[in-house]
């Protein structure tokens, strides 16, 4: 076993693990952390490269919504989870997260989705500070 | 199958600091034999096979043997990485050759823009992210009527 060097550093909120839900926690608590004074550290155990399922290439293109351009419904989104996960999942919360997450770089590429176009979901809009 | 280092062609990335696999290894599973300036894999064991090493390596000195049911001895899966692409050779045991290329993406260290350009109206009040409702392109983040957060 190596002689690792031990470093102390303070901060105010630690993020463990350096892939893409960790780095974009990091990139939100840091927006708000700059505002309110506050330290914001990630630490990864190598290298923030290649760190995660997703830097390595596993599922990011299979969440590709697009919402916004009527590519895919949410219902297809939870349709794909709910098949994913076999049965096996909280349909109401993956609802919830299916409309923001649009990766930036699927966002010009058209039919990258596995999704075809079906039925439309019943949505409503979230009204701020409601949560 | 783990990585391993073929010392042909490893140069110990001529005396650097760290090689690109130690520094790139989840695992910290690379070392560097400094007398022979040559890398290797120091528990095999323990690699996912997980091709960071192969993919990094400035020479092509690491490679993996895929597990039998997917790639059959005498078979193999290079990959070839550039600044704007990534080359995937593939060669099969009966001698076939395929290569498949694919553009890949690097942002520098340091240039990433966190709002990415988008509109930060959101406050800490509210359940949307800060670059929300803008980066969606939706007028507003929807939400299932009668779900968790309605």
């Amino acid at each position: 076993m190596p002689n690792f060097e031990t470093v102390t550093v303070e901060t105010d909120l630690l993020i463990l693990g350096g892939g893409m839900a960790a780095c974009g926690a990091a990139v939100e608590a840091a927006y708000w952390a700059k505002q309110q004074g506050l330290k914001v550290t990630l630490v990864d155990k190598a290298a923030v490269d290649r760190s995660g399922a997703v830097a390595m290439g596993l599922s990011a293109i299979n969440q590709y919504v697009g919402l916004k351009d009527g590519v895919n419904t949410v219902k297809d989104y939870v349709d794909y989870v709910r098949s994913d996960l076999m049965g096996i999942t909280r349909e109401d919360l993956v609802a919830n997260i299916a409309p923001t997450w649009i990766p930036p770089y699927t966002c010009s590429r058209s039919g990258a989705s596995p999704f075809g176009k079906t039925s439309k979901a019943t949505l409503c809009t979230r009204a701020a500070g409601s949560s | 199958m783990p990585s391993y280092v073929n010392p042909e062609k490893c140069d110990g990335c001529k005396a650097l600091d760290k090689t690109a696999c130690q520094y790139i290894c989840p695992n910290d599973l690379m070392v560097l034999d400094k007398e022979k300036m040559k890398a290797y894999n120091r528990d095999v064991s323990m690699c996912w096979e997980c091709y960071n090493c192969v993919k990094i390596c400035p020479t092509q000195a690491v490679e993996i043997r895929g597990y039998a049911d997917f790639v059959p001895l005498g078979a193999s899966v290079t990959p070839l990485r550039s600044t704007d692409s990534i080359m995937w050779t593939v060669k099969f045991r009966n001698g076939t050759l395929k290569r498949f290329k694919f553009p890949i993406r690097t942002t520098e260290e340091g240039k990433a823009v966190p709002d990415g350009g988008f509109e930060t109206k959101a406050s800490l009040d509210s359940p949307d992210l800060f670059t929300e409702p803008a980066s969606s392109g939706l007028p507003a983040i929807f939400t299932l009527k009668g779900g968790a957060n309605a």
